[in-house]
């Protein structure tokens, strides 16, 4: 490769990440963040709603009372089409059962002790799932912006030729730039393996609706359902007609009987209280990173056998590791402080690169005062404005509309920044949401 | 874990060995590729043991403990750096314009056009091709669904960066049209279309 070429390339490298990076800056910064503080989902949960009950373990009998018990409260609404019994587990030792109409805890012998109170948690996750859209959209705008990063992990290495050879070296006083730029390299370099696995995950999960369209248009004759049914199993045929409820004691007592070692998490009864329901019951293998096996049951508690997540085809396999590989979520609380920690690193890297763009105009003599406003407004007012959505909750209870306040407040934060670029906001917005986060553990304490 | 035998530990360890030898080879006054290639080496043993000890459980793990170190290292450096002369790099991105030149709003709009939802429409179309290959290799189908579900976002990244590193039009569409049209011929032959 010719020196000219080289650096011909080097900086065509170095657009391409501008241009990636300033198209896709603020809601990936907006994904970022978010992402990073979801990895405690559970741990939020349980923050949210500190009485509810907290218990080790619940019989397989108890977990049969309590789904009897959670179905007659419903049998003058429209029938549930799923019903899933959340097991406890070490990080969330609570029993809870959710159906299309609601969400209850229940205490060890199985009765229902009140609703499950986590909409913060719930909020947080859709809005790094998915932005708070509705439907399929947001998913898949999110699985976009983990191509972004695969695209922009790609320029950035491309454009800085020292970024390996420099790895170890951090400036972190200097001014003028150097400081913020080597931030920006170093903990790109570092995270790079992190970064990627995430990216890669992330846009599969994200995108994973558009590409099962694409196959069932191309190999399943528009059948979504046959394209994921190889990975992840068959949904049976419905029968809607009138049965007793299904049997979803044995499926627990079959897995501490023959796999003891295994960790159930959670019992999904399909079309409960007719012909066609059956029992799935999802448990954790240790040591692995899939989510867990999916063991099939019949109505009458008889194993069926298994999807084959943990031993089927390398694709099945692969598809269940995508999702804890992406939330950090199989080796306890190391490994989500670990995910934390680096997903922290990822949001710097991100909220510098804009940075770093904009200084270098500025030296240049380039001043644009609204866009520097404008990008404070994103770098403040996001964290900002998700410590207010959690104040909101704690104050106004599990009812408020969390999604509503988050979007309203950034969009007013945006326009007001955009209105009056003087001064600069940040260290108005920095004040904001240093306050707002000190309220948020003193209304956790005083409410 | 088997109690007989760590590995996963040891694999760990030797992975963190390899950073530390990488912080030693990329220190060096000169560029030694006998020391970045022991650095690298080590990597891939350590890798390997955590992937024979644990499978991809214990490379996750692996690669955390290895990253954690690099970050320790890091933070070392940054915390014991002292304040400096050096003046930033400016090069310039390119992407806003500066005083008195023109904004090229099309050319940037049409380039949008053509790594977003072109670029999307390409990779899809590849990743199906690559799905039907598989599926006349004999692959299993949840093998070949799933590669093709991989495959999307990492043909789409690559095309993005590749498209944009492309110096006129006329490359960026042959490497749009190329894999596109390849792909729609596989799935042709090995689709239902």
């Amino acid at each position: 490769m010719s020196t000219t070429f080289a650096k011909d390339s080097v900086q065509r490298a170095l657009s391409a990440h501008a241009a990636i990076g300033l198209l896709a800056s603020a809601l990936l910064y907006l994904i970022c963040l978010t992402g990073t503080v979801v990895v405690f989902y559970q741990e939020w949960q349980r923050i949210e709603q500190p009485d509810a009950p907290e218990i080790a373990a619940i019989s397989p009998d108890a977990v049969q009372r309590a789904v009897k018990a959670v179905l007659a409260t419903e049998k003058a609404k429209t029938p549930t089409t799923h019903l899933y019994v959340h097991i406890p587990v070490k990080e969330l030792p609570r029993a809870t059962i959710t159906t299309d109409h609601q969400a209850v805890h229940v205490d060890t012998n199985g009765n229902i002790v009140g609703p499950e109170e986590n909409a913060w948690s719930e909020f947080l996750l859709g809005l790094h799932y998915a932005l708070n859209l509705p439907g399929l959209i947001g998913m898949t705008i999110v699985g976009i912006f983990g191509v972004m990063i695969l695209a922009l992990s790609l320029s950035g290495v491309i454009a800085h030729p020292r970024i390996f050879r420099d790895a170890f070296r951090l400036r972190a006083r200097d001014n003028e730039g150097v400081g913020l730029t080597d931030w920006h390299n170093r903990l790109g370099v570092w995270t790079l393996p992190f970064s990627l696995a995430i990216a890669l995950t992330g846009s599969m999960i994200g995108l994973g609706v558009v590409g099962a369209n694409g196959l069932a248009a191309a190999f399943y004759q528009h059948d979504i359902e046959a394209a994921y049914a190889p990975i992840f199993g068959k949904e049976a045929q419905p029968d809607a007609r009138a049965a007793p409820l299904a049997d979803v004691a044995a499926p627990l007592t079959w897995i501490a009987q023959n796999q003891p070692e295994l960790r159930p998490t959670y019992i999904i009864l399909h079309d409960p209280g007719t012909r066609g329901q059956h029992v799935q019951l999802i448990a954790e293998h240790p040591q692995r990173l899939i989510y867990g096996e999916t063991y099939e049951f019949g109505a009458n508690g008889r194993y069926l056998g298994k999807v084959g997540l943990s031993d089927g085809h390398l694709g099945q396999q692969l598809a269940a590791s995508a999702y804890n590989l992406h939330f950090g979520n199989y080796g306890g609380l190391p490994v989500k402080i670990a995910y934390c920690a680096f997903g922290f690193a990822l949001t710097v890297v991100v909220a510098t690169g804009t940075s770093i763009w904009l200084g270098k105009r500025e030296r240049r003599g380039l001043n644009n005062p609204r866009l520097r406003s404008l990008w404070d407004a994103v770098l403040w007012g996001v964290p900002l404005a998700l410590t207010m959505t959690f104040i909101a909750r704690v104050i106004v209870g599990n009812a408020a509309s969390l999604s509503a306040i988050f979007w309203s407040l950034w969009v007013l934060i945006i326009l007001a920044a955009a209105f009056h670029p003087h001064p600069r906001p940040n260290r108005l917005l920095q004040g904001l949401f240093a306050a707002s986060l000190l309220a948020c553990p003193m209304a956790v304490l005083l409410g | 874990m088997s109690a007989a035998a760590p590995p996963i530990w040891v694999g760990a360890a030797v992975m963190i060995a390899a950073v530390l030898q990488l912080r030693h080879s990329w220190g060096l006054p000169r560029r030694s590729a006998v020391q970045n290639a022991i650095a690298w080496g080590v990597m891939l043993i350590g890798t390997a043991l955590a992937l024979v000890g644990e499978g991809a459980w214990g490379l996750a793990v692996a690669a955390l403990c290895s990253m954690a170190t690099a970050a320790l290292l890091i933070a070392y450096e940054g915390w014991t750096s002292p304040r400096g002369k050096a003046r930033a790099s400016n090069r310039r991105a390119h992407m806003l314009c500066d005083q008195r030149e023109p904004y090229h709003i099309g050319r940037r709009l049409f380039t949008f056009v053509l790594t977003v939802p072109i670029g999307f429409g390409t990779s899809l179309l590849t990743a199906l091709g690559a799905r039907a290959v598989a599926g006349m290799a004999g692959w299993s189908d949840a093998d070949g669904n799933i590669m093709a579900l991989l495959l999307l976002p990492v043909f789409w990244g690559f095309l993005i960066f590749w498209l944009l590193m492309r110096p006129n039009r006329r490359g960026q569409f042959a490497w749009l049209a190329t894999p596109a049209a390849a792909g729609l011929a596989l799935i042709w032959v090995g689709g239902v279309l």
